[in-house]
């Protein structure tokens, strides 16, 4: 009668074990975490960037990884750089995930960073283009975005090309300050002048005395360092004003509604950018379609980026092999920290991405070359791949 | 050169103008420093696209159907958020103005999305104006009519009709005009409802300058404000002159500081007004308790 | 205080002493609390100059941010230890406040709280325009870790120990203050100025002290954060924060010693425990602000107050 039971309780004991073995060894997806900007001042870009993410979760999880799916936990940061580091500590060490996306805005950036590396978890981020971001030997950082570094380069050599030599400037000191600093390293390099900065703030509606200012310098061409709402404003107001230069900007005014808000005024403008739908190129198509799909709208380069991180990450994920366990939390988050700085050359739908394995920003700033597009006819039209 | 400033000057002055009237409105009659009026002008200037893009509708029926709208959303806010709230306790109700406009903000973001959206320009359309030497843009000129139509409409309503008369009455002295058998409750939220209709009237008309966006009313709203200190707070007039001085003091005063420290000027008007003249360039004093 | 409060309060200090090891030293929860203590401290500062002097302010973040710029220029230009760079913190912050404090004398209710926004205002342009001394909108990231001698606070739980010691100093020192003759004169200047001044009050002293002292703690929170976060972006410090730190004091209960506690715990925990709703989190948490304020115009603390009152309320006011 013992024995009976006792055997009784090994098989139940058994198959129970057995049971819980193989329902945690299928049911151990991989746990990521993004943060996101979906309230506040950056929600703009902080829910298309979401969107991205889920677009290729979607479709990365249709096949699976090896059997495995992807589970994304979001968290909103508000905006609020307090609140990204709270996001990541909760990611880190309560949900324990392997790696971590985003988030967006600069700011809150630098602030998760000390938070990562600290904690030695990788995290690539889909924007923020403050050259310090990789410039202080951040070894689990990728950025997934150009850096104001190599934003501006293309865009000199081209200026300098049409034969301008003298520049005006009007920038949004608090939002692009960085990109404005290597611009204007790059334009002394090539013997281009600045003859007269200007700077604004995020909202202001009115640049008239800053455009005047710059009129009076008499230059050949006029650079905006804005947001798509204050770049369309500045460029109406100047060609108002009666200033007739070449107008050129940055990667954040590459999107329609520049176009839409700076009618005639803006036709010509010449940005440098990583992404833009009207881009030709079918895989670019197909993106949009999905995207559009999805969420009614169009995709943006925030999107496009966490796009192509993500799907990053799932080959990485697809390359290596983790344990998977609580226990091995820490190899797994360094083993794909190495699994991301071994891709080169990975042609997503913006821009060629390439990491290597130092904590340099040549390692870890992913995007380095950028396309040039200018308004033609309306819409955004690619003048430099 | 100088008419172009001027013109802007002008042009973003009337915008302060009227979201200056709507604070001054609103704090007249039932005393409450309105803080979500600049989120007010931010659902003025959605409806707008809205009824633009939604309801094809031109810029004069546009106009009047978002000033319409908010109205009637401000009546329902006044109900069920301040009224609630005794008027004694002001730190009270400037929380419930602040739950109000996050609200309003985050609502926004879930209705219509989180990308700034442009207004279409041809709505500002019409026939340049051909002046010798330069070209004046329709977006200006149709900015300045339509608002200086709006108060002065406001102004001739105030002050001849009888309505008028029991608005300026009832802010005046709320029992006297009980006594006078004036429904104060009525005209206190017609009060607040033609303070938000003035903020939307803002919103649309800035759309030739900015994307509509969530947080387009918070700059937009402490201007208004400084607007409305530097005129006289509470002051209709002074709100006008208030908002058009702000409007011309930034623009040219922007030539002779560092641009990037524009902004400060609001601030600092503010601040001095507050200081040495509390009652701004119209007010009556202010009876401070020492 | 009344006996049966102590019973609750000494559970309540052992469980916070004790959270490390209960929460399994969850880097997580150590965080959210220690930046609830922060908050305490700095709801506490604006705490005595609204909820006891009756100063309307919605601009104590910039308070809060110079502090902690204050503390990191120290710290990292100077090479202050901790505890100084804190000294200098509370002092430069205080002098701030004090200069504030002159401005506002002749300002009440809703201008004084215009003139507190458009102060923040200011402070937040100045750290974003003035590089070479905030760093700029890139932010000051190079702020060494808090150490006492050489005992240096570089994990989560010494950073928690040292936050919950100086969050229970300050509380009781906030308990004295209230009780003492300065905090009854706070009171008489929120409740009837004319009559304090009758009464041969120096309000124009006291309106200043309250001024000059909820800067120091304001810039006491800000060194705390400073050398905890180890980064500091001027984008942080604009108003939404300022409204949150009022909103604390206010949901809280404005003018009460445990006021701070509540409003503090109940914003920062409710965000958190909202983020299930993703988008809908914001709209729901200003639903609850809103519903709050109406029914709670005093604030919660108001309420249990009046829940736990044995005796009928009588004569309830308008």
């Amino acid at each position: 009668m013992k024995a009976t039971r006792v055997s009784k309780v090994i098989v139940i004991v058994a198959a129970l074990t057995l049971g819980f073995l193989t329902a945690t060894g299928m049911a151990q997806n991989f746990k990521i975490g993004m943060i996101y900007s979906g309230t506040g001042s950056g929600a703009h870009t902080g829910i298309y960037a979401q969107h991205g993410v889920e677009l290729a979760v979607e479709q990365i999880n249709a096949q699976g990884i090896g059997g495995k799916k992807l589970d994304i936990i979001y968290e909103n940061d508000d905006t609020s750089t307090e609140k990204s580091v709270t996001a990541a500590k909760k990611l880190i060490y309560g949900d324990k995930v392997l790696a971590i996306l985003g988030p967006e805005m600069s700011s809150c950036i630098f602030a998760v960073q000390k938070v990562t590396e600290e904690a030695k978890i990788p995290m690539i981020s889909p924007t923020g283009s403050s050259p310090k971001l990789t410039e202080e030997k951040q070894q689990w950082y990728f950025r997934n975005s150009p850096s104001a570094r190599y934003q501006t380069v293309d865009l000199v050599e081209y200026i300098k090309a049409q034969g301008i030599k003298k520049l005006g400037l009007l920038v949004d000191w608090g939002r692009t300050s960085d990109q404005a600093k290597t611009f204007e390293e790059d334009a002394k390099r090539v013997g281009l002048t600045i003859t007269v900065m200007e700077k604004f703030q995020t909202g202001d509606t009115s640049f008239m005395s800053q455009l005047l200012k710059i009129k009076g310098e008499n230059v050949d061409g006029l650079v905006f360092f804005a947001m798509p709402t204050e770049g369309s404003a500045g460029a109406i107001q100047a060609r108002d004003l009666g200033i007739t230069v070449p107008l050129f900007g940055i990667i954040a005014m590459s999107y329609k509604e520049y176009i839409e808000m700076g009618g005639k005024a803006v036709e010509g403008t010449v940005v440098p950018t990583t992404f833009i739908p009207d881009n030709p190129d079918p895989a670019v198509q197909k993106f949009n379609e999905m995207f559009n799909a999805k969420f009614k709208v169009l995709p943006d380069h925030a999107a496009a980026h966490s796009y192509d991180a993500t799907l990053i990450l799932a080959e990485v994920l697809k390359k290596v092999k983790l344990d998977n366990k609580p226990e091995s939390l820490a190899s797994d988050r360094q083993k794909i920290r190495d699994g991301l700085a071994t891709i080169k050359n990975y042609r997503g739908v913006s821009v060629p991405i390439n990491y290597g394995p130092n904590a340099t920003a040549d390692d870890r700033d992913g995007m380095k070359s950028l396309m040039l597009v200018q308004v033609k006819n309306g819409k955004w039209a690619i003048i430099k791949k | 050169m100088f008419f172009y400033q001027l013109l802007a000057g002008l042009s973003v002055g009337c915008i302060y103008a009227l979201v200056a009237l709507g604070y001054s409105l609103i704090f007249a009659s039932i005393r409450l420093l309105h803080f979500a009026q600049g989120d007010l002008l931010m659902m003025g200037g959605f409806f707008a696209l809205s009824m633009v893009l939604g309801l094809k509708l031109g810029l004069y029926t546009g106009i009047v159907m978002v000033m319409v709208a908010v109205a009637v959303l401000g009546f329902f806010i006044e109900r069920i958020a301040y009224r609630p709230i005794p008027q004694r306790m002001i730190a009270a109700r400037i929380m419930a103005t602040l739950g109000i406009g996050l609200i309003l903000r985050n609502m926004a973001v879930i209705i219509w999305g989180p990308q700034p959206r442009g207004l279409p320009p041809q709505v500002f359309s019409g026939p340049p104006i051909k002046l010798p030497g330069m070209v004046i843009p329709p977006a200006y000129y149709l900015v300045l009519i339509i608002s200086v139509s709006i108060m002065i409409l406001l102004t001739l309503f105030l002050g001849k009709t009888k309505l008028g008369l029991a608005m300026r009455t009832t802010a005046h002295d709320q029992n006297l005009a009980e006594l006078m058998g004036i429904e104060t409750s009525r005209v206190m939220s017609l009060s607040f409802m033609i303070g938000a209709a003035l903020a939307a009237a803002a919103g649309m008309l800035v759309a030739p300058v900015t994307f509509i966006s969530q947080n387009m009313g918070f700059r937009l709203g402490i201007k208004g404000f400084a607007a409305a200190v530097l005129g006289g707070f509470g002051n209709i007039p002074g709100s006008m002159i208030g908002g058009l001085a702000l409007g011309l003091l930034e623009t040219f005063g922007g030539g002779f500081i560092s641009s990037g420290y524009k902004d400060c000027i609001a601030f600092v008007v503010l601040i001095l007004v507050l200081i040495f003249r509390p009652s701004g360039i119209l007010g009556k004093f202010h009876v401070e308790k020492v | 205080m009344v006996k049966p409060q102590t019973f609750p309060m000494m559970i309540a200090f052992v469980l916070l002493f004790f959270l490390p090891s209960l929460s399994g030293n969850n880097y997580y929860v150590l965080h959210v609390s220690i930046m609830v203590g922060i908050f305490v401290i700095l709801s506490q500062g604006l705490n005595i100059l609204f909820g006891y002097a009756g100063q309307i302010s919605i601009g104590h973040a910039a308070f809060y941010a110079i502090g902690a710029y204050a503390s990191a220029i120290a710290a990292h230009h100077f090479s202050f230890p901790f505890a100084l760079a804190l000294l200098a913190a509370v002092l430069f912050t205080s002098l701030i406040g004090f200069l504030l404090g002159i401005t506002c004398l002749r300002l009440r209710g809703e201008y004084l709280a215009i003139t507190t926004v458009a102060f923040g205002e200011i402070v937040q342009v100045i750290l974003t325009q003035w590089e070479e001394v905030s760093g700029g909108p890139e932010g000051f990231l190079t702020i060494p870790k808090a150490h006492l001698s050489s005992f240096i606070v570089d994990t989560p739980e010494k950073y928690y120990y040292l936050t919950l010691v100086i969050t229970v100093l300050i509380m009781i020192l906030t308990r004295n203050l209230a009780s003492s003759k300065l905090g009854r004169s706070f009171q008489s200047v929120k409740d009837d100025i004319l009559a304090a001044n009758i009464m041969g009050i120096d309000t124009t002293r006291v309106k200043i002290v309250a001024f000059v002292l909820s800067a120091a703690y304001s810039g006491l929170a800000g060194s705390l954060y400073a050398h905890y976060s180890r980064a500091l972006l001027p984008d942080y410090f604009n108003l939404s924060l300022s409204v949150l730190i009022f909103m604390m004091v206010m949901l809280g209960g404005m003018g009460t010693l445990y006021g701070p506690i509540v409003g503090a715990i109940l914003l920062t925990v409710s965000f958190e425990l909202l983020r299930a709703l993703q988008v809908y989190q914001m709209v729901i948490y200003g639903i609850v602000v809103l519903l709050v304020t109406i029914f709670a115009p005093e604030g919660l603390v108001g309420i249990t107050r009046k829940m736990f009152r044995k005796k009928p309320v009588n004569a309830v006011q308008p």
